[in-house]
């Protein structure tokens, strides 16, 4: 080995390049590589080699009405989950900030779903919520009509509950760090000066939790994107259509061999989530710009 | 120092992941390459890739590679006769099973290979590659047809003046046509209707055409028939044989038998909202409810497939001494006529380089195979000669139970051909639509939903398959 070469290979950059190698080639070979193939793949007519057809993949794709359902579902799941469940987890994380009885006991116990499989869960919600489940049971003790959950409108709300119940306890973790972050000195000069809880909450702890909001904001949506494992472990791959997401359809497309409307649809998909991410941050650096 | 070993040390690594890539396609390759026409187990599909060269080796011989799931005794047979016919061509059998089937746990091991094979060949398929003749059993024959992985052989057909269409059945050959063409033909055939106790219906006098019922007559039929209270309670009984379905099995069995009527694939449009099929469920629950259908035991009727023409006259046996076949009841808009499923379909790879060569082997195939009921009509009065030379069958023992042979009744023989003539309508047994038939419409003969609300909800999910 020449001189010059060991001199190249103590610099920093090496080191950089060693470190981030593993998990970059890693990244390249599972993630961006398959997915700039299947970019390729969307434009053409047939799966490797197949001809150049422009947008043709995609105008099919949205011209089947079961994509465009999908896409609906997964919008409104993710209009209606996300906010109620920062909503939820911000009020746990402020009550849970304040000396309360047993306070560490309750705070693990959020984080339990976190941390148990969700198979497992799965099929304890199954039977709960079946036609014949426990539940329509005890409506029907309760001289109550039944409800079929899963077959009707309703199996979006079990399903907005079971993302809600699986990362409360993440997003409640994240949103307490962030509060206490925020200095005690605020509050007190607040107090001393007069301002209510409503105006400290409102003034000073919604303000300083932004930066954290936005993580788990972005966290959330990302984690709401991910329901489909729970949705297809609890309802099979042909659900009630409110509950069809656009990874039931990319699914159903997987194993119909059909690569050109599952790779559009991919694509679609990867390009809605980065505009959001992409406005997300960029609103998150107006704010810290505008706070400093 | 420190870091150079460090380099060195991922560097092997990385080599080492990809030299254990590498050498796993080797492997693959030693496979493809084994010569002749014995079977080459494991790897299908994989073969493709060498099958191009090979087709176009110097001496102008051409390499057909035949894929089969099922080991065939009758595929061994004819490619080797074909292979004496034309010296220029070898036909390379391969199949998915990868050790010879045993009853005995045997089973697990059959389901991981069909999963083999069906991925493997499917990857291949897609590649452009893949065997040039392939017996789609277990294979996503419709989805092939749909990305144009199979050759259109409706065209080869027409245009090809030595394959006349007159020495085949007709109806069952054209079973297989969708608008864009037929892309798989048939090698065999079975029939789908009941067997009936004949001496018990007679006693009980009630008479009927089962060449031209609808399921009303059939309704009509059985009523009279438990009203007559003869030698069975029941008029027919789920189920397929002896095996005793559910009633999700017998709406799904006569949505299977009228596939057409409910779910037109062309225009990918479902009907299960129509008050045709609300009124069909109702049909079905009266029938339990009038005993006309029966839910355990036997019945006047059972539904039987008949896949060949001993298993003809081994049902008929089986189910009784003095038994018929009888034509299924269709639905009122649909055509009389036996329902019948084809059997051994195989296509020709698009992407094939023997495209020409397959099909002239496919032909052959079609003329000199015997399996079940052969489509040849040649062959299949070959079979029922072949069966009443023989004079006796033996039943195949079931549980060690010891069968009796029993003589082979050449007029009951000779009327099954009339049934494979009369076959009209394409059985569509399997499907993604079927199955969310099957699941869905429990709620309803609990009495716990009404047949429009479980209408509703099968029309709802099967939109969302027929739309993506």
């Amino acid at each position: 080995m020449s001189s010059r070469w060991l001199r190249r290979l103590r610099g920093d950059g090496v080191a950089v390049w060693l470190f981030l190698g593993p998990s970059l080639i890693g990244f390249s070979l599972f993630y961006l590589i398959p997915f700039v193939l299947g970019f390729y793949e969307s434009f053409t007519d047939g799966a490797l080699g197949g001809r150049f057809v422009g947008l043709n993949n995609y105008t099919d794709l949205l011209h089947s009405a079961s994509f465009r359902k999908a896409a609906g579902n997964t919008m409104l799941f993710t209009a209606i989950a996300v906010p109620l469940l920062i909503a939820l987890s911000l009020t746990l994380a402020v009550l849970l900030n304040r000396p309360l009885f047993l306070r560490s006991w309750l705070r693990t116990s959020f984080m339990l779903p976190l941390v148990v499989p969700v198979a497992s869960v799965v099929t304890v919600w199954q039977i709960f919520f079946d036609w014949n489940g426990t539940l329509n049971a005890w409506l029907h003790e309760l001289g109550f009509a039944r409800v079929d959950w899963m077959q009707s409108n309703w199996s979006m709300t079990i399903v907005v509950v079971m993302y809600i119940w699986k990362n409360i306890g993440y997003d409640m973790i994240l949103l307490l760090a962030g509060l206490q972050s925020i200095p005690k000195d605020y509050y007190e000069t607040a107090s001393l000066e007069g301002a209510g809880r409503f105006h400290q909450f409102w003034h000073i702890t919604l303000v300083y939790l932004t930066p954290t909001m936005f993580f788990v904001l972005l966290i959330s949506i990302i984690n709401s994107f991910k329901v489909f494992r729970e949705t297809y472990l609890l309802a099979g791959d042909y659900p009630y259509d409110r509950l069809y997401m656009l990874q039931h359809y990319m699914n159903n497309m997987f194993f119909e061999l059909d690569v050109q409307k599952l790779t559009a649809a991919a694509t679609l998909m990867v390009g809605c989530i980065v505009v959001m991410t992409s406005g997300l941050l960029r609103a998150e650096r107006k704010f810290r710009e505008y706070t400093e | 120092m420190k870091n150079t070993g460090l380099i060195l040390l991922s560097v092997a690594l990385i080599v080492l992941t990809l030299a254990a890539c590498s050498s796993n396609r080797s492997t693959s390759g030693n496979g493809d390459t084994a010569e002749g026409t014995g079977m080459v187990s494991g790897q299908p599909g994989t073969t493709g890739a060498n099958s191009d060269e090979e087709a176009m080796s110097s001496n102008g011989k051409k390499t057909i590679v035949f894929s089969s799931f099922w080991p065939n005794e009758q595929y061994e047979q004819a490619a080797k006769a074909y292979e004496e016919a034309h010296p220029d061509i070898t036909i390379k059998l391969q199949y998915g099973l990868s050790d010879e089937y045993s009853d005995d746990g045997g089973g697990e091991q059959t389901d991981a290979d069909i999963e083999k094979f069906t991925t493997s060949t499917n990857a291949a398929m897609l590649a452009g590659k893949g065997p040039d003749l392939l017996d789609l059993r277990y294979l996503a024959a419709d989805d092939y047809e749909r990305h144009h992985l199979l050759e259109d052989l409706q065209s080869r057909m027409d245009g090809d003046k030595t394959f006349n269409k007159t020495n085949y059945f007709a109806n069952v050959l054209d079973g297989g046509n969708s608008e864009t063409g037929q892309f798989s033909l048939p090698l065999s055939f079975s029939l789908s209707g009941m067997v009936g106790d004949k001496a018990a219906i007679a006693a009980t006098g009630v008479k009927f055409d089962d060449r031209a019922w609808t399921w009303d007559d059939f309704m009509t039929t059985g009523r009279e028939l438990v009203a007559a209270k003869g030698k069975y309670d029941a008029v027919i009984v789920s189920g397929e044989g002896y095996q005793v379905g559910g009633k999700d099995y017998f709406v799904r069995s006569i949505v299977a038998d009228n596939y057409g009527r409910f779910v037109d694939e062309t225009s990918r449009k479902a009907s299960f909202d129509s008050p045709a099929f609300a009124s069909l469920l109702k049909q079905i629950k009266s029938m339990y409810d009038d005993g006309v259908a029966g839910s355990a035991g036997r019945g006047y009727f059972i539904n039987a497939s008949i896949l060949s023409p001993e298993d003809y006259l081994t049902s008929l046996h089986a189910f009784g001494d003095e038994t018929a076949f009888y034509v299924k009841p269709h639905a009122d808009e649909e055509a009389a006529g036996t329902s019948f499923e084809t059997r051994a379909d195989i296509g020709i790879n698009a992407n094939s380089k023997v495209k020409d060569a397959a099909w002239d082997f496919l032909k052959y195939l079609m003329d000199h195979t015997s399996i079940g009921l052969p489509i040849n009509k040649e062959r299949f009065q070959d079979a029922i000669q072949v069966l009443k030379e023989q004079g006796t069958i033996t039943p195949p023992s079931i549980d060690s139970q010891y069968s009796k042979p029993f003589k082979v009744d050449s007029a009951q023989l000779d009327q099954l051909e009339g049934f494979a003539d009369a076959a009209a309508r394409k059985r569509n047994e399997s499907g993604k639509v079927l199955d969310i038939v099957a699941a869905n419409t429990d709620a309803f003969f609990t009495g716990q939903k009404s047949a429009e609300d479980v209408a509703r909800l099968i029309q709802n999910k099967a939109m969302t398959v027929l739309n993506e």
